[in-house]
């Protein structure tokens, strides 16, 4: 920082104070950088062992760079959060699009979440685990998806007249029952092969749907079988 | 019995007067341990389990920091213990609704009474629900075989193959209910609780028995 009037017209903006420079980028990959460390320390440590100092020296930017783009972990950490399902939902569009029949898209989605998992343990277990530990913003973050989750879920009640009269929590339950099985599964056993979980997810999310017997048909059958 | 040795009080805090209250040292134990365990359900609901000090626990409870350590050497201890409790306390309430003649009707008494005790209490309900999870560790290990000893109870008898799969499905049931009534405590819609005993009743059933049966015991009038 060279010029106080610099730093006054950021404040103006409420942008980093990179974009005022002419260096958007810069501002974009250090925020990218703080928000990876963000991911990675809190999955270490835990949301109560990690400081912003930390977070600050594993991004490589000085404390005052952190706060130009964070008022504090906690914003960190939704953003952090923020970020995560954001590519996982592009994941999802991608490996389970809508033009896909919707228990295939169910199949899909639940296979393409449990790689993710398996690829990001460390990703995986702030969203799931960490995401509990206090901070009642992230709660707030945590029960959007759930509920984004549940939403496509609620397709499943135009297949057929009998199942749009099923109970009205059960999408709710489901979304919130698959996300505590992975957290459990995560603190358990951790994020090794957890792919295998895959029959029994699709079992437990299309059976209220289609009847147990189909669910668990489509749930061994060949992809795209 | 010897007397207990009076200590300073501070901070405010208010204790028995040691020895003319005509109390063993025994019941005066036992009253800050009470109080702490109340103390502990009121500090980390409104802090948070992480956030919450020894201070902030021991002021909730109007004890000294002294006494607390003369009871717990740390929180996880304290909570672990206001868990117990209440644990026990969800127990014993179930009692009368295990007895229940057939499984749909056990099944609804049960819910019944767990609804009705987080209603009743929404901040203990929170406390053993949400802040046993972000707690982790021991507690989040104890606050896990609660929750496999409520599948337990809402399973049919005999129960059916126990394979990896019903676990799995139980676990998801289970822990998906947790969920579903921490969000509405969070949400302040305590007073809404029970009335979600019939979707609840339903939804357990369908998850044994798929959905037509499940709708049929369901919403049969009680057998």
């Amino acid at each position: 920082m060279q010029y106080l009037s610099e730093r006054l017209l950021a404040t103006k903006t409420g942008r980093p104070r990179g974009e005022e420079q002419g260096r958007p980028a810069v501002a974009e990959q250090q925020r990218d950088r703080i928000l990876t460390a963000t991911e990675h320390l809190i999955a270490r440590n835990g949301y109560s062992g990690t400081t912003i100092e930390g977070i600050a020296k594993q991004a490589r930017v000085s404390a005052v760079t952190f706060y130009d783009h964070f008022a504090g972990k906690e914003e960190a950490f939704v953003a952090a959060f923020e970020r995560a399902v954001e590519e996982a939902r592009a994941l999802l569009a991608d490996e389970a699009p809508a033009a896909l029949p919707w228990p295939e898209q169910v199949r899909a989605g639940l296979g393409a979440l449990l790689t993710t998992v398996s690829e990001n343990p460390a990703r995986a277990r702030m969203c799931l685990v960490e995401s509990m530990r206090d901070g009642r913003a992230l709660l707030a973050a945590y029960e959007a998806v759930l509920d984004s989750a549940a939403a496509k879920l609620r397709e499943g009640r135009r297949l057929d007249s009998a199942a749009g009269d099923l109970p009205g929590v059960l999408e709710e339950t489901t979304a919130a029952g698959v996300a505590w099985l992975l957290r459990e599964r995560l603190e358990t056993a951790g994020a090794e092969r957890v792919e295998e979980m895959l029959p029994g997810l699709i079992e437990i999310v299309l059976g209220p749907y289609l009847g147990s017997a189909e669910a668990l048909r489509l749930a061994v059958a060949e992809e795209g079988g | 019995m010897a007397r207990a040795p009076a200590e300073k009080a501070s901070h405010g805090v208010v204790r028995l007067p040691p020895g003319r209250h005509g109390l063993s040292r025994d019941a005066v134990a036992e009253s800050q341990r009470e109080r702490l365990l109340n103390g502990v359900v009121e500090a980390t609901v409104a802090h948070g389990y992480n956030a919450t000090t020894i201070d902030q626990l021991t002021e909730a409870a109007s004890v000294s920091k002294r006494t607390f350590y003369e009871h717990f050497a740390n929180k996880e201890e304290c909570f672990l213990a206001a868990y117990e409790m209440i644990v026990a306390h969800l127990r014993d309430s179930l009692r009368e609704a295990e007895e229940q003649s057939s499984w749909p009707e056990r099944v609804r008494a049960e819910l019944a009474v767990l609804l009705g005790i987080f209603a009743a209490d929404a901040t203990v309900a929170r406390f053993a629900l949400l802040e046993s999870l972000a707690a982790g560790g021991a507690v989040a290990e104890r606050h896990r075989a609660s929750l496999r000893c409520l599948a337990e109870l809402l399973r049919p008898e005999p129960p059916a193959a126990a394979d990896a799969l019903a676990e799995a499905r139980e676990q998801a049931l289970v822990g998906g209910l947790s969920t579903l009534v921490v969000r509405r405590l969070r949400t302040g819609q305590a007073d809404g609780l029970e009335e979600l005993l019939p979707d609840l009743h339903e939804l357990v059933l369908t998850s044994y028995l798929g959905r037509g049966e499940a709708r049929r015991l369901a919403r049969s009038p009680a057998a």
